[in-house]
């Protein structure tokens, strides 16, 4: 158990160093940039695992509170000239707030049910980002989105206008986000979720209150979504309802399952590796899709616990070798 | 007006006909196998290439062309049973619907390498055709597709009601295990609910294929529709399945003609959410008690 | 300490449970028998609030309770099993007790997400009280291991440990013995006493004669959702409505 542990803890280290060392590394801004999406997916896919990975919900709506999250920020920013640290909260909260409104009613459903209500709901925020063209511009989306305010830190004043520096503020965030995200796994919130993935009758028959945890999950998990939305906004400072269609709330689930669903190194795993391909692969844009299709369905089938469970498993068969030896 | 509406209400037939075509397929997978098919209207999609391919490019009559296009996808329909559907058979609900939505992502983009993105165009010797009544004009395609789709559910209830195997599928739809014990071959019974389901899919892409165009993206249009219309019937509940797709059609296709077809897709889900909220089992479904 | 009145739910024209009157005394052993489907495991879900009752009153320690959540049940104090084994299968037994406590856990969400030093005080008290529950059923080996993997008959006893750990007051179990051999249900009988020694009331379903003749202060017999016959087990087996309906010779041998 302990080498395990240290074995865990120098995956983390060796993780972290080379995340903040990645933009001095000398790559072409291009990776900087393929760093930055990185980042944000990651962001996306831990929203997603969160009900689907632990509470056992698919969500089909995940881009669309990326979205709420995205217009929200951008308007406060642009109409009411808000600053972007008051924005990207809000941003969201309004996410998580309208996944609770949309929760109550359709989170008591099981499996399919829930899914399609997500992905009809996914399909009105879209089509209302391009039909209320008084507040959203419609097809020609929202311009000059302005960059996070410096912050003064008295001997320092922090920027956030270049690539680089955008990295490092979402990459911040995304590390607080993660030691809060493994406290709630870890925690009885985690357990319960994980409980009622496995029965639900018996778990309400533990005295858990079944839909406030599928809720509390879903809300959170939006919020999230929201949050990414905010800072996608500062960072591209253009936004328009193209980014946020069901297609995306796919690529958002093919990231979570390859990686490795309720895991928290899963998402991280698919979102790098997925967005890496994306950018990368465009011209194969066909038959990457054809590739992709084909492996969720083999992942699911065969890994259900992707690329994170595997890596589990092969170091917990190493270390089983290493005793016997 | 009047005519107006009458179109409407023509078009609302044709479009619950499609819901309803693919939907029995869906419903009767779910009811009879457990499985939820997410890929359930690319049969649909390729139903209808098969379509073009025999009618527009081998000339067959579109009759035959619509009678062969479904043994096709009959077989297709086995091969996913085979080689989708028994795999995920015990799988969680929600991995399925995972692992199917990845087949369905495979399908359509094999569809867009093999077939081009861009949607073609499925003429056949009725769509010139027009039926005039009291000023009112209506294709024969469109005639078509109402009529040979109450042919094809009336062949269904046949099946099902005077038919071993219609028997045998019923008695796996209420107790697969029983049915299992009382020596009915499940698998059997699987392969053919398939080869049904698929055929009444591709029955619908190649009815509704010249009316509307054929292209690789149909089948997800139609996907949360035909969902919809599933879980309004009741999952499983065959009768249930036919009434709600003409009851979505119609409201669809009327919200479409008098306040705007931007709203049309919103008014499916509102009605779906409703219902949900007040009647959980949907329209036709019986609430059922979870066994403990 | 439980009293159910006129208690009665019907499914479609069906009376599962019929007008029936049922009272349990705090700190006995009742036995709850029955030829199948009549209505043992249904009046089990109406008071664990599975069901909601068509009719009539649940009251657990003078509050009302039919036609509440099941997790309210659970915190009003009543923890039960499952006749079919409900474990959580991909958790771990140790995750399975944690769940178990779940509704004793004090804290609130903010404690769980930031870590607070109340959480982490809560779950050391938890983390306590289940080593020792681990302790008395022997199973501190088992930790680690994922539910599904275990023995059928540990997996029963773990249903019971995840049932204790919320510490309820009145713990109803269903079927216990089902798929035990006679040596398993004799440990079983031993566990079940001891938990009437450390306070415990309990209500258990069970067709293994032997073991409610044995271990129950009072049997309840219902048939067709009725109560038919209610007595200490030595006025059971001489009911001539009980072995008329459902025992036979049965009880007489068991004797």
């Amino acid at each position: 158990m302990k080498q395990w542990m240290n074995l865990k803890t120098l995956v983390i280290i060796v993780a972290i160093l080379f995340a903040v060392a990645f933009p001095q590394m000398g790559f072409k801004m291009y990776y900087v940039h393929i760093g930055v999406l990185s980042l944000l997916h990651i962001l996306l896919a831990l929203g997603l695992n969160l009900v689907a990975g632990y509470a056992g919900q698919l969500s089909l709506a995940q881009a669309a509170f990326f979205g709420i999250g995205a217009y929200v920020s951008a308007l406060l920013m642009l109409n009411l000239k808000w600053s972007f640290w008051l924005a990207a909260p809000l941003g969201a909260l309004a996410a998580g707030l309208v996944a609770v409104g949309i929760g109550l009613p359709t989170l008591r459903l099981k499996g399919p049910y829930f899914v399609i209500s997500t992905m009809g709901f996914g399909e009105i925020v879209r089509l209302v980002f391009l039909n209320w063209e008084s507040v959203t511009r419609g097809p020609n989306g929202l311009p000059g989105i302005p960059a996070p305010d410096p912050i003064s830190l008295g001997f320092v004043t922090l920027t956030f206008e270049s690539r680089v520096e955008n990295y490092y503020l979402i990459l911040t965030v995304l590390l607080v986000v993660l030691v809060l995200y493994y406290n709630l796994v870890h925690s009885r919130i985690g357990r319960a979720l994980r409980a009622i993935r496995n029965d639900y009758i018996a778990t309400q028959v533990m005295g858990i209150h079944v839909a406030f945890y599928r809720i509390l999950a879903f809300g959170v998990g939006a919020a999230l979504s929201g949050l990414t939305g905010a800072l996608y906004a500062g960072y591209i400072r253009f936004i328009s309802p193209d980014t946020f269609t069901i297609g995306e709330s796919i690529n958002i689930l093919i990231m979570m399952v390859i990686g490795g669903m309720g895991t928290i190194s899963g998402p991280i795993i698919g979102a790098i590796f997925i967005t890496y391909l994306l950018e990368t692969m465009r011209v194969f844009a066909e038959y990457r899709l054809v590739i992709y299709g084909l492996l969720m369905f083999l992942v699911i089938l065969y890994m259900p616990h992707g690329i994170a469970g595997m890596l589990k498993k092969l170091s917990l068969r190493v270390r089983a070798g290493k005793k016997e030896a | 007006m009047f005519q107006e509406f009458v179109q409407q209400i023509v078009n609302g037939l044709v479009l619950g006909s499609t819901y309803a075509l693919i939907a029995l397929g869906l419903t009767m997978i779910y009811g009879i196998l457990g499985i939820v098919n997410w890929a359930h209207s690319e049969l649909y999609m390729l139903g209808a290439f098969v379509g073009v391919f025999l009618v527009v490019h081998l000339k067959l009559p579109f009759l035959l062309g619509l009678v062969l296009a479904m043994l096709v996808m009959a077989l297709f329909g086995m091969a996913m049973d085979l080689l989708v559907f028994r795999p995920l058979r015990s799988a969680p609900e929600m991995n399925m619907i995972i692992g199917t939505l990845g087949i369905s992502i495979f399908l359509v983009q094999a569809a867009v390498i093999v077939f081009s993105p861009n949607p073609v165009r499925f003429p056949t010797e009725f769509s010139d055709a027009y039926l005039s009544f009291m000023g009112i004009s209506i294709t024969l395609q469109r005639l078509m597709v109402f009529c040979v789709t109450l042919v094809l559910i009336a062949l269904l209830n046949y099946i099902i009601k005077y038919t071993t195997v219609g028997k045998a599928m019923r008695a796996c739809e209420q107790n697969r295990d029983a049915a299992k014990l009382m020596g009915i071959d499940i698998n059997r019974i699987s392969l053919i609910t398939c080869a049904i389901g698929a055929a009444l899919a591709a029955a619908a892409g190649t009815l509704v294929g010249p009316i509307f165009l054929v292209s690789p993206q149909m089948g997800l249009a139609a996907i949360s529709k035909v969902f919809a219309v599933v879980i309004l019937g009741g999952m499983g509940n065959v009768p249930g399945a036919i009434w709600a797709a003409f009851i979505l059609g119609l409201a669809e296709s009327l919200t479409a003609g008098f306040i705007s077809s931007y709203y049309k897709d919103v008014v499916t889900f509102c009605i779906l959410i409703t219902v949900l909220i007040i009647k959980p089992a949907g329209l036709f479904g019986r609430s059922q008690i979870e066994k403990v | 300490m439980l009293k159910c009145e006129q208690l009665t739910i019907r499914f479609g024209g069906l009376s599962a449970i019929d007008r029936l009157d049922f009272e349990i005394d705090s700190g006995e052993i009742r036995g709850l028998i029955g030829p199948n489907g009549s209505g043992k495991t249904t009046l089990f879900n109406l008071i664990s609030g599975i069901y909601t009752p068509t009719s009539g009153s649940i009251v657990f320690e003078g509050k009302p309770i039919a036609g509440r959540r099941p997790d309210e049940v659970t915190r009003a104090g009543i923890a039960r099993t499952f006749q079919n084994i409900r474990l959580f299968g991909d958790m771990t037994v140790w995750e399975n007790l944690l769940v178990g406590r779940h509704s004793r856990l004090k804290q609130n969400v903010f404690d769980d997400i930031f870590s607070t030093a109340k959480k982490r005080r809560e779950e050391s008290l938890a983390r306590e009280m289940l080593e020792n529950l681990l302790k008395q059923f022997r199973m501190e080996k088992l930790r680690d291991e994922l539910a599904k993997n275990l023995p059928y008959g540990l997996q029963r006893e773990l249903e019971i440990m995840r049932a204790m750990a919320s510490e309820p007051r009145l713990l109803m179990l269903d079927e216990p013995a089902a798929g035990m051999n006679p040596q398993e249900t004799d440990q079983l009988m031993l566990q079940i006493k001891r938990l009437k020694e450390l306070g415990f009331t309990v209500l258990v379903v069970e067709h293994d004669m032997k073991l409610v003749m044995n271990i129950c202060d009072k049997i309840t017999v219902l048939n067709y959702g009725k109560k038919i016959a209610e007595g200490v087990p030595r006025e059971i087996q001489a009911h001539p409505e009980v072995i008329g309906a459902y025992l036979g010779k049965q009880v007489k041998d068991s004797a």
